[in-house]
Formats: structure tokens, C-alpha cells, sequence
């Protein structure tokens, strides 16, 4: 019962007119329990803890202004219209009424959940930080068969799979992507976009099987709410490069099962504006100039609308919008680094590569990349092809002016952001092991060998920017000077280093010597005090180091019993966690000097 | 996962969680200094154990679904009027085919826009004659709504007229063919249907015919390349799902009107409705 309902003898306060038990909820919003789950997914109300649980431990409470808030919304009046209306077929099925029941089933109820969207995320930043999970659903579902027995529809996996090409085409178009894994799950993608780090999953290219212990109402409720949310996206982002969205694309490429290949070329195809942008666009772009000025005159908007149009007509026009990308794109020093890695390489892949995935990375770090079969760009017969992508144990054919390289190679090069040497990656030759981007080696602990190379490999990259001083960009000699900067700093700095341990050195070998009070023309004169003096010694060096270990005890002590109780036991933790650390650490190495050993043994 | 929730809250409930374990076990350690016991909340295990539940609930509700579904066909009665009418229809069928075969004449295999037809059987009667239900037995069209690769030769195209009313074929896609293999495609290997899950199975299967990957497999089928009859048998016949709105399925053939029949490229529009 709400608060706002008293009757006569019962009151309600506290936690009992706050909370209240989701049989009751689903009682007062007169739903069925499946229409109350999904009413929660897709208004994004979930379960709350109060301390005092009124009804028992057992029982999941919602707050009342939750169930307020499903109550007035306009959903739930469309799920019993749906409702109705199923009854309605399935009466007119049942009365052998054919005619009627399919005109019932010609107009179906619907409803969109474009509201929604813009009720939870009021801001485009806002949908951009919760695109994890949306991405990785669509992705799932647009590699998820439609089987019989389940609810998955054919029409939403096939609109699964055109959103996740339009978003992959955006991220290779604008080269936002940063970080790539293959696990055992699938791999993983990671990109920026508007400075918000998105991360995804996309399932392996090979069949999905669908197990019987998955519910998958649930899931579709979540898809359906994550198709419109991306469908949104798409079509910020698509506007803000001044692409037309939705796309439209060549039917040739498409029935050549290459809908990502064709995504980018609309894109570029897509790129001036003018004519193809619709007229709201131009409006925004007039409010956005005028936004000091309160009014803005008719005469004024037409004339400026005139002037927008006009410059398609002149030569200059494409030499402003690249010079506005240009200076758009020198802010962000990552995206340049990204988008120039693979420029001026030509690739090929192999049929046995994994192609939609390669296709996505390889343009998003600028390289041409062609594969076998109709539309794709060019042949392999190509002498400009640089690197080819295999994964066969034999070749048909060799070319000798390119790199016959594994897929992993391109994972690798992208993310330590160099070109890596292709000699660990020939084919028939077990490729080095793929490390993880998502792991902070310094905080771990552990540094993997590889990891070591690519750092020295990434130096000595570095190190080949140095004596280029004849290049005019400003960005590239701040770089140089700052890089020239640090290497005389960090030069000093060991110069000093080096002289205070020489210092402390002398330091504690007289201080030693002072303590034993002996010369080195008394240790000639007598051998039998020698023994003795030794003796003697050694009791005074366990002396100092007894006093050292109880002097570092005490202060020690006197910390903790300083700290509160709370703070202690977080201490404690933290020690806790850092031992667990050290022992993870220790267990990596010990798998690693038991491999090493185990391959020497092979060796022999 | 039964319930997926965002990965924040998810995060959100593993860091509390964590602080819960990291404070009882340092009180544990506190206390007797003994090894740290593994520490688990109890709604979590009680939420672990309802799912376990429910999936096993879920299997066995299927299955009792299924096998009601299999045993609604028995036990019906049959009168005799119905067995006259399934007698008349069979000879029907047969001097319908013959005259078919009679009147229409084929082009030629070669002439054909492609060497790749994909057929799939469409809901029919069950009123098959002997020679026809062989017919599709050997093209593998057993159950409604399945769909197999064939290679267009004078001799599968004479096939595919004779039983003409119960199936629709046309010239596919690459991109079709790559879905179909992709999502609905199932091996057969040694004597046992299995998902292509795995290169592995692939390479295990058709190793000796240069095929060792899916992107090979569907390369093979989609060119019709020399090794297309093992590949094709490979494959074990696609079920294709139903769609929302069953299609009215008539028997005439497509260009007067009706769904069987030849749809040369129009298949691709059907193959996109049913996968």
C-alpha cells in the first residue's frame, strides 16, 4: 500500500511505507510479473537493501518511488494493450476466424522506447560512459543464430549485425580505436570516443550454440533497450563527421557479404557536406554560431542558409573542410599516433584470417588492407602489397617483396604502437605470447619478458625521432625539446646519484673501522689477537643488527598504536592484499623457471 | 547468466563484497592466526543455487514440451473417408509429375546464372508418393523447412522439377551462403552431427581436400569448387526458423504466384526471412 492511503487504525512509517516487496509492487501496478520485469529493465529500476527488511530477509524490496515511477508511465498501458490484443488473435484462432485474426495480426500495437533514452541519459557524454554492455549485447546477438525454439527474431539479429557494422565503421573511420585482445571469449576492443573509454567483447567468428540454461526473455528485454540506445549513438556520431545516417549502401558489395567494407566507402563517399545534409542540421549550426545574439531575424537565417550553400560551388571548399579536420584532429596527440601506425603499408589477408575483425583494425590505424574474393579493392597479385596475413602451413604461391606474417602480429603492433619485428611471427613458427593491454605490469609486480622487448622496442622507436630536428612541426619539436629535456635531467640526476653512493661508501667503511678501533699496522703485529678481535667482532656485528631489526620493531609499534582501530585494520589489509600480490608474483615466476627448465631439458 | 545487469553494479556489489571478506578474514587472522578460510555471502550462494534450479527446471520443461508435441500425433483417429482422400491425392501427385515431366522442358544446367541452387523444403502435405519422398530422401529434404547446397547439373535440376511442389530453390549469395554456414551450419562426422565450433573438426573432416578452416568450407561451396560433392555432404541439411507470420507456402509455382518453384535470385530475400 502507498503512504498517501491510511485507513482507519493502520499507519505506516519508516521503512514500511519507504519499501515495499515486489509481490506487492507487481499487485499494485496490476501487470503480470514477466511485464514487471521488463517494465524494471527497460526504466532501469532495480531491487534495493533497506536495513530494517519489514517482511523477512527472504523478500526483494523496490522503493515506493520507483513503483511510482512505473506506475505513470506510459508503457504500461501499451503492455496491456499488447496483452489485449494477443487475446484477441488467439479468440479469433480459436473461433476459426481467419479473416479476423489476420487483420488483428496486420495491426499490431507497437512502441518505441526513443524516450527512454532520453529520460536516463540526458546528456550524449552520459550514453557514451554506459555503451559497454550495449555494445557487447549487440555484438553477441548479431553473431547468435535464430533458432526455433527460442524467442530471438530474425529481424533483430539482422539489426544486431547492421548496428555493430555501423559502429565499427565510425571507430575505423575517425581511428578511435586503442587497445585490442583476443581471449578465449572473444576479443577485445577498446576506443575512445568524446574522451570516454569504451570496451567491448565480440564473439569469435565461428557458430554460436545456444544452451538451454540461458533466459533469454531477460536478455531480449536488454537488447531491445540497447538497439535504440545505439541506433541514437550511431546517429550523433555519424552527424558530428558529417555523414548521413541511416546509411545506404552499395547492394553489391553487400551481397559480397562485405558490409563493413561498404560502410567505409559510403563514409568516404558521404563526406562533403551541402546538399546531402538535411536542412535541421544547417539550423543547429546557426544556433550554435548565433549563440551570443538573443534574436536571430528570418532575412538574417536566410542569408546565412545562402552563404552555407554557397561554398560548395567554389574549388576552396574541400581545402577548408580538410585544413577544419586537420586542426581538429592535431588537439588529440593519441589519435594522430593511432592514425599514422599503419600508413604507408598495404595489406593482404588470406581467406583463413579471421577477416571482419582485421578489416576493422587495420583501417582504424590508417593501413590499406584488401582480402580474397569479389569487391575488394585490389588483387594479390598486387606488387604494392607489403605484409600478407596468413595462418596456413603451406603457401600456394610466395611473393618475395612482402612479409608473410600471423594475424597476431597486426594485435601485437597495435598495441605497443610500433611496427614490430615480423621475425616471431613467420608463419609455422609459434608467435610470442599475446599480453593483455588492460594489465598495469609496474602495479602488478611481474613484467613478462615479452613485455620487457616491446619496452626496449618502444625506446628505441623513440629514440629514432631524436636526430630529426629538420621537421617544422611545432608538436614534433616541443616533443624534442621536452625528450632532450629529460635525457640531461635523468643524466644529472644519475651523475649525482653515483657520487652520494661513492660518499656513503667511504662513509660507512671509516665508520666501521673507527668502531673496531684497530689499524692496520696492529693487525701485522699480533696473530693469535686476530682470532680473538674476530670472535669479538662478529658478536658486535649480531649485536647491531639485533639493535637494528628492534629499532625498526619500535617505530613500527609506536605507528600502529598511534593509528585508530579502523585505520589499523585497513593497514592490515593492505598488507593482506600486498602479500597476496607477492605470492601471485612468485607463483608466475616459478611457472616461468619450470617452463625454462622443462625447455632446456627438451633442448638436450 | 540469468539476470545481466550492468557492469558497474556489478562492480559495485564485488568491491563491497571484497571489503566484507578482507575485514572477517583479517579478523579471523587477528583473532586465531590461523590460514584464511574461503568466504562466500550467503545470498549469493542461495542466488547460485536458484539458478542451478531453474536451469535444470528449464531442461526438463523443454523436454516434457517436446515429447508432448511428439506423442499429440498418436492415437488419432482415422477414418476411411480420409484414407480414400490420401489415396486419390498420392495418384494425383504422380500423373501431375509425369505430365509435368512431359510437358516442360528444361535449359540447359550451363545456361544457368549460377552453379551454386540452395533448396529448401517448404510445409506441404504429407500425401508423398513412393517416388517422390525417395526423391527427396536423396536430395536430403526430409523435414519442412530445411535447406541443402546443391551443384546445378541436368541431373539435379531434373531432380528438383520432379518434385517441384514441395520445395523452392534458387541461386544464393555469398553472403547467404556465408550466414547459413556460419550460423546454422552442423558437420557430419563420424556418424554424428556437431556445431562448427571449431577449425579443428573441419581440418579433422576434410583435411585430405585442402579444407581446414569455415572461411575454406564456405569458399568451396560458394564457388562450387572441385571438391564441392564432400563439402556439401559435409554439411548436414540447415533448419531454417519459421517466421513470425507463417507464409502461405502454396503450392503453385512462384513466377505464377504461388512460393515453389524456381525463385532464381529471390531466394536471397527468403534465406534473409528465415535465417
Amino acid at each position: 500500500m502507498p503512504k498517501h492511503y491510511r485507513p482507519a487504525g493502520k499507519k505506516k512509517e519508516g521503512n514500511a511505507a519507504k519499501y515495499i516487496t515486489r509481490t506487492k509492487a507487481v499487485k499494485y501496478l496490476q501487470i503480470s510479473l514477466a511485464t514487471f520485469r521488463k517494465l524494471c529493465i527497460l526504466k532501469g529500476v532495480f531491487p534495493r537493501d533497506p536495513k530494517k527488511k519489514v517482511e523477512g530477509n527472504h523478500k526483494t524490496y523496490y522503493h515506493m518511488k520507483d513503483i511510482a515511477f512505473l506506475a505513470h508511465d506510459p508503457l504500461i498501458e501499451k503492455f496491456r494493450e499488447i496483452k489485449v490484443h494477443r487475446k484477441k488473435v488467439k479468440k479469433a484462432f480459436a473461433k476459426k476466424n481467419k479473416d479476423l485474426a489476420d487483420r488483428l495480426l496486420n495491426r499490431p500495437p507497437t512502441y518505441k522506447l526513443d524516450r527512454l533514452i532520453l529520460e536516463r541519459y540526458p546528456t550524449f557524454v552520459d550514453a557514451l560512459r554506459d555503451l559497454d554492455d550495449c555494445l557487447t549485447m549487440v555484438h553477441l546477438f548479431a553473431a547468435l543464430p535464430a533458432v526455433e525454439g527460442e524467442r530471438v527474431q530474425v529481424q533483430r539479429i539482422h539489426n544486431c549485425r547492421r548496428l555493430s557494422h555501423e559502429w565499427q565503421a565510425y571507430i575505423s573511420r575517425t581511428h578511435s580505436l586503442r587497445k585490442t585482445f583476443i581471449s578465449v571469449k572473444g576479443i577485445y576492443y577498446q576506443a575512445e570516443v568524446q574522451g570516454q573509454k569504451i570496451t567491448w567483447l565480440t564473439p569469435h567468428a565461428l557458430q554460436q550454440v545456444l544452451t538451454d540454461d540461458v533466459d533469454f526473455n531477460v536478455m531480449l528485454t536488454f537488447l531491445e533497450f540497447y538497439e535504440t540506445l545505439l541506433g541514437f549513438i550511431n546517429f550523433k556520431l555519424y552527424h558530428s563527421i558529417n555523414v548521413n545516417y541511416p546509411p545506404v549502401l552499395d547492394p553489391r558489395l553487400e551481397a559480397l557479404a562485405s558490409e563493413l567494407y561498404a560502410l567505409c566507402r559510403y563514409m568516404s563517399s558521404g563526406r562533403v557536406p551541402g546538399n546531402s545534409e538535411p536542412a535541421g542540421l544547417i539550423e543547429d549550426k546557426e544556433g550554435e554560431d548565433n549563440k551570443e545574439s538573443s534574436k536571430t531575424d528570418e532575412s538574417e537565417l536566410r542569408l546565412a542558409q545562402l552563404q552555407h550553400q554557397l561554398p560548395t560551388n567554389e574549388p576552396g571548399a574541400l581545402m577548408h573542410l580538410v585544413q577544419e579536420s586537420t586542426a581538429a584532429d592535431a588537439d588529440d596527440a593519441d589519435a594522430k599516433e593511432c592514425r599514422s601506425l599503419f600508413k604507408n603499408l598495404k595489406f593482404y589477408l588470406s581467406r583463413e584470417v579471421p577477416r571482419e575483425s582485421l578489416l576493422f583494425i587495420i583501417p582504424a590505424f590508417g593501413g590499406t588492407v584488401s582480402w580474397e574474393g569479389e569487391g575488394a579493392p585490389f588483387d594479390e597479385t598486387d606488387e604494392d602489397i607489403t605484409h600478407q596475413i596468413v595462418d596456413r602451413p603451406t603457401q600456394s604461391h610466395v611473393f618475395l617483396s612482402r612479409e608473410y606474417v600471423q594475424p597476431q602480429w597486426i594485435y601485437d603492433c597495435v598495441n605497443a604502437r610500433i611496427i614490430l619485428p615480423t621475425e616471431g611471427y613467420i608463419v609455422g613458427r609459434v608467435p610470442p605470447p599475446h599480453l593483455s593491454p588492460f594489465v598495469d605490469n609496474d602495479a602488478e609486480g611481474y613484467i613478462p619478458e615479452y613485455a620487457e622487448t616491446i619496452k626496449r622496442l618502444q625506446a628505441a622507436a623513440q629514440s629514432q625521432v631524436l636526430p630529426l630536428p629538420s621537421l617544422g612541426d611545432e608538436d614534433m619539436e616541443n616533443s624534442l625539446v621536452e625528450a632532450i629535456i629529460d635525457r640531461s635531467e635523468s643524466n644529472e640526476i644519475a651523475d649525482k646519484k653515483r657520487k652520494l653512493e661513492m660518499l656513503e661508501k667511504q662513509y660507512h667503511d671509516e665508520l666501521r673501522m673507527e668502531y673496531e678501533g684497530k689499524t692496520f699496522s696492529n693487525r701485522t703485529a699480533d696473530n693469535q689477537p686476530d682470532v680473538v678481535d674476530k670472535s669479538d667482532t662478529k658478536e658486535a656485528d649480531d649485536h647491531m643488527e639485533d639493535s637494528h631489526k628492534q629499532a625498526e620493531k619500535d617505530a613500527a609499534d609506536i605507528s600502529k598504536t598511534l593509528m585508530s582501530r579502523k585505520q589499523r585494520g585497513l593497514l592490515q589489509a593492505i598488507e593482506i592484499n600486498q602479500e597476496r600480490k607477492k605470492d601471485k608474483v612468485n607463483l608466475l615466476k616459478k611457472r616461468k623457471k619450470n617452463a625454462d627448465s622443462s625447455a632446456s631439458a627438451k633442448g638436450r | 547468466p540469468r539476470n545481466p545487469s550492468p557492469s558497474r553494479r556489478s562492480a559495485a556489489a564485488a568491491v563491497v563484497q571484497g571489503e566484507a571478506c578482507v575485514e572477517i578474514a583479517a579478523t579471523m587472522m587477528a583473532e586465531e592466526g590461523t590460514q584464511q578460510l574461503p568466504y562466500v555471502r550467503e545470498t549469493v550462494l542461495k542466488k547460485r543455487k536458484v539458478n542451478e534450479d531453474w536451469a535444470v527446471k528449464n531442461r526438463e520443461r523443454k523436454a516434457a514440451k517436446r515429447q508432448r508435441r511428439r506423442d499429440d500425433g498418436k492415437g488419432a483417429i482415422k477414418r476411411p473417408e480420409d484414407f480414400v482422400r490420401e489415396f486419390r491425392n498420392k495418384e494425383l501427385d504422380f500423373v501431375r509429375m509425369k505430365t509435368r515431366l512431359k510437358v516442360r522442358k528444361l535449359p540447359p544446367a550451363e545456361t544457368l546464372n549460377s552453379k551454386l541452387v540452395f533448396a529448401i523444403r517448404i510445409p506441404g502435405t504429407m500425401d508423398l508418393h513412393p517416388h517422390m519422398r525417395r526423391i527427396l530422401r536423396k536430395l536430403r529434404l526430409t523435414q519442412v523447412l530445411t535447406g541443402v547446397f546443391l551443384k546445378a547439373t541436368d541431373a539435379t535440376m531434373k531432380r528438383l522439377l520432379v518434385v517441384e511442389p514441395f520445395i523452392t530453390y534458387g541461386f544464393p549469395n555469398l553472403k547467404n551462403v556465408k550466414d547459413l554456414i556460419y550460423k546454422k551450419g552442423r558437420g557430419f562426422l563420424d556418424k554424428e552431427p556437431f556445431p562448427l565450433t571449431s577449425n579443428d573438426l573441419i581440418e579433422k573432416a576434410l583435411g585430405e581436400y585442402g579444407i581446414i578452416c569455415l572461411e575454406d568450407l564456405v569458399h568451396e561451396i560458394a564457388s562450387v569448387g572441385p571438391h564441392f560433392r564432400e563439402a556439401s555432404n559435409f554439411l548436414m541439411p540447415f533448419k531454417l526458423k519459421c517466421p513470425e507470420r507463417r507464409l502461405q507456402m502454396k503450392k503453385k509455382p512462384f513466377k505464377d504466384g504461388g512460393d515453389s518453384g524456381n525463385r532464381e535470385d529471390k531466394i536471397n530475400e527468403l534465406i534473409e526471412k528465415l535465417n
